[in-house]
């Protein structure tokens, strides 16, 4: 948390109290993070302890004591804070609603993260969005547009057992936020059609529907899945039920107490009970992010893995980075020219993909060079649809294998070396490999990967110049005849 | 708990299931189940097959076998000499897993590893969402005879459980014991160890006749039989209630005819007095605490004793000396 300042002197906080999370459409990743010089400087000024310092800052922020320059100061540091948490719950979001093709968190970012960080904000309930904003002749006047950081600073001061903490409270008021909800509500299930969506239901879903609804469910899952599992010719999609199922499902609610229903009631019935479970809200969590902590009895927030560290002062350290740095290019590139290979043998062995074992280059390069969208790439090559695009080529699963590959080869060499040093035994001892593998990918991440996924998931700004796409698209163009 | 990097936020571990991983899951029995359990043991079954291709992708020299036998509730499979345990579930955006306890709790059943993986059955691809070591689940919070997990106790990095895998031997992962049996592994730790005495080899607190200094007269009640016979006592403290009166257990060992069976007698004699306290008793007690034989003294003994007694090598005794309230328990391992 230590680093040196322009200055030479030491700054003592860390980064994310004055480095703020700002959509950024130049960035790959579609963010960025800005340090502001306003807050940093301010932050020195003060006399907090890095311990508690969400806590301090809250406690001016909300204070109304002393000058509301200074308040809104440590509200600008605790907008910085959040805004890690609200990119961090619309990234762990898409990743939960798996089928990639609906939305990226890119498509999320602007409904939360839209604080720029250019203006000094305070709270005031008795304004239409409770936020004032401070000018620079020190004079306040209401917010037309509520800055989501800065709500979520007022909510929390508002609630009364601070049982969650900041960090986690930020998660929970994005997950929460209506855009968020209407957005899911739309794009999330949108690849599903009623029937998956309904055969998907779980325990957790069934409790939320009300007794009449719970009896349809049930009655759909009991002869719905049942037919599915026992599927024996080709494997299809989720189709709409068919008339014996209805008469099937409607028998059941017969039994349970209900009236009996025409099939094409029920099929109504179904679809009403389907566009209740397109609202994320049935399907996130009830409950507090916190862990209960047993010894204290008290909810405490997550804690990190027990942490040995590598380093052995700073000499050894450097010369371990350099030792990386020379062997990850080395892995890389092994690992890609294996991967290419061990893809196109795997395509040519598959009954299915045979065929198409033989442009899996080509594809790879309309992806990567001519920066072209699976969508495009189908029919030129033959495959019937996206889905078949993406099986075969999955440019995020090549990706996915080349830095397992990479990463093994590395720790391998890491092992060895530690072992040589005398810094293990011949069986590394479980904590200090979670260790040396975690630092080991933060390390290949950054300087390799992390970009590269980005880049995959980036959607509709395609743009392929990473290191590792530039890497890819040199081995495509010498390897294919085109 | 974990903190999921960037990469894997972007890109999940994503495995795609063949029409054989279907046909194959479906001609495994799930006998007379429910709907619930019938479907829950389906998708555990095609999560147990995508993790099985995807492991013997990754680490095809070690052997895998697999274990269906509570597939309704849990998938197992042994890749080399870990046990791994998975559950699957259609979507994790609660970001929840409820574990029943035993999976986590119970010897048998307990794995090394607990791997939670998401299965679109319609799509025909498995997520592996994370693998943890049991261990770190073990402080988790419980209710209603399950663990409450969250997607954070699991690591979603799957790099670290092949490297796990690779390099770690099973011992470094503890698997919860048989609680009873450390018991009774405890038990006989503390047991004054017979067998050793063969070799002059006595445990702390008991000593040879000529070390205890026993006043001339009870001498004459503690000599040996014959040349071969071992014997050796330990000084017993009986406590306030009968005026701070110690006594010594002797215990002598004769090897017999018969095998390895030694022959055993025990006996008490007051130590710096004339007679015994009365109403003293001495108790042979099995392992498990059954009463074999009791002597009480009386008025003026000058020493009481169990009838000799034989065992073999390896058996547990307890001797019982108790008087006036007070009671004062050996365990001895022949």
């Amino acid at each position: 948390m230590l680093e040196w300042g322009t200055q030479g002197e030491i700054m003592s906080y860390p980064k994310q109290y004055w480095h703020l999370y700002r959509i950024s459409l130049q960035h790959r990743q579609g963010y960025h993070w800005t340090p502001l010089p306003t807050a940093q400087t301010w932050l020195e000024t003060t006399t907090f302890s890095a311990n508690t310092l969400p806590e301090q800052l809250l406690q001016v922020f909300q204070g109304n004591q002393g000058e509301p320059y200074y308040q809104a100061l440590a509200g600008l540091c605790l907008r910085c804070y959040v805004s890690q948490p609200i990119l961090q719950s619309c990234q762990r979001l898409a990743s939960l609603f798996s089928a990639q093709q609906n939305f990226s968190y890119q498509d999320l970012l602007p409904l939360v993260l839209h604080d720029d960080g250019q203006r000094l904000i305070l709270i005031d309930e008795a304004t239409d969005s409770n936020q004032v904003q401070l000018n620079e002749a020190a004079q306040l006047s209401p917010c037309q547009f509520q800055i989501f950081a800065v709500e979520i600073l007022r909510s929390y001061g508002a609630q009364r057992e601070n049982k969650l903490s900041l960090k986690n409270w930020a998660f929970l008021k994005t997950k929460q936020h209506p855009e968020i909800r209407a957005f899911l509500a739309e794009f999330g299930f949108q690849h599903l059609t009623d029937w998956a969506l309904l055969n998907r239901a779980r325990k957790s879903q069934f409790e939320q529907l009300v007794p009449a609804d719970q009896c349809l469910l049930k009655a759909f899952h009991g002869v719905y899945r049942r037919d599915r599992r026992q599927q024996t010719k080709q494997r299809t999609k989720c189709q709409t039920p068919t008339e014996a199922q209805l008469l099937e499902m409607d028998a059941y609610c017969v039994d349970q107490g209900y009236p009996s229903r025409a099939p094409k009631l029920l099929l109504g019935d179904l679809h009403r009970l389907a566009e209740q479970l397109r609202q994320y809200d049935i399907w996130r969590s009830r409950e507090s992010l916190e862990t209960y902590d047993a010894d204290s009895g008290d909810y405490a927030p997550r804690r990190d893995l027990p942490h040995e560290s590598l380093d052995e002062g700073n000499l050894e350290q450097r010369e371990l980075i350099q030792f990386l740095h020379n062997q990850l290019a080395i892995a890389f590139d092994e690992s890609l020219q294996d991967n290419l290979k061990q893809k196109q043998q795997k395509l040519a062995k598959s009954k299915r993909y045979k065929p198409f074992a033989d442009r899996y280059l080509q594809g790879l390069f309309l992806y990567y060079i001519e920066a072209q969208s699976l969508a495009e790439i189908a029919p030129q090559l033959g495959m019937s649809s996206w889905d078949q695009a993406r099986r075969i080529l999955n440019p995020g699963d090549l990706l996915n294998q080349v830095r397992r590959q990479t990463t093994e080869k590395l720790l391998a060499k890491l092992l060895d070396l530690a072992h040589q040093k005398g810094l293990t035994g011949p069986e590394p001892d479980p904590n200090y490999l979670s260790s040396l593998c975690q630092q080991l990918e933060q390390f290949v991440d950054q300087e390799l990967f992390t970009e590269a996924a980005a880049e995959i998931r980036s959607g509709k700004n395609r743009r392929f110049d990473s290191a590792y796409a530039q890497k890819l698209k040199h081995y495509l163009t010498n390897a294919t005849p085109n | 708990m974990f903190t999921q990097s960037e990469f894997r936020l972007l890109i999940p571990e994503e495995i795609t299931l063949s029409e054989l991983d279907y046909a194959l899951v479906q001609t495994w029995p799930a006998g007379n189940l429910p709907e619930a359990d019938q479907w829950q043991a389906y998708l555990n079954g095609l999560g147990l097959v995508a993790f099985e291709n995807w492991l013997g992708d990754r680490l095809p020299e070690k052997r895998r076998q697999r274990d269906l036998t509570y597939l309704s509730q849990v998938a197992y499979v042994t890749i080399g000499d870990f046990k791994v345990c998975l559950l699957a579930q259609s979507d994790y955006l609660d970001e929840q897993v409820l574990w029943p306890q035993e999976y986590l709790e119970q010897p048998e059943l307990a794995a090394h590893f607990y791997g939670i993986v998401e299965v679109d059955e319609e799509a025909e691809t498995v997520i592996l969402r994370g693998i943890s070591r049991g261990d770190r689940l073990q402080t988790a919070p419980k209710r209603d005879g399950h663990y409450c997990l969250s997607l954070d106790h699991f690591d979603a990095e799957l790099n670290h459980f092949l490297a796990d895998c690779r390099y770690l031997s099973p011992a470094a992962i503890p698997l919860p014991v048989n609680v009873f049996a450390e018991l009774k592994a405890q038990v006989t730790e503390t047991a004054t160890k017979l067998g050793n005495w063969f070799n002059n080899v006595l445990d702390q607190g008991w000593q040879a006749l000529d070390q205890l200094m026993l006043p001339e007269a009870q001498l004459a009640f503690a000599t040996r039989n014959l040349s071969e016979d071992i014997q050796a006592g330990k000084l017993l403290d009986l406590g306030l209630s009968l005026g701070n009166e110690q006594v010594v257990l002797l215990v002598t060992l004769a090897p017999t005819d018969e095998d390895d069976k030694v022959r055993i007698q025990a006996r008490l004699l007051p130590f710096e007095a004339e007679y015994l306290p009365a109403n003293l008793s001495i108790s042979l007690k099995s392992k498990s605490g059954k009463v074999l034989q009791t002597i009480t003294s009386r008025q003026q003994d000058s020493y009481i004793q169990l009838k000799p007694f034989k065992g073999v090598p390896g058996k547990v005794f307890q001797v019982e000396v108790s008087g006036d309230g007070c009671t004062v328990n050996e365990t001895f391992e022949i």
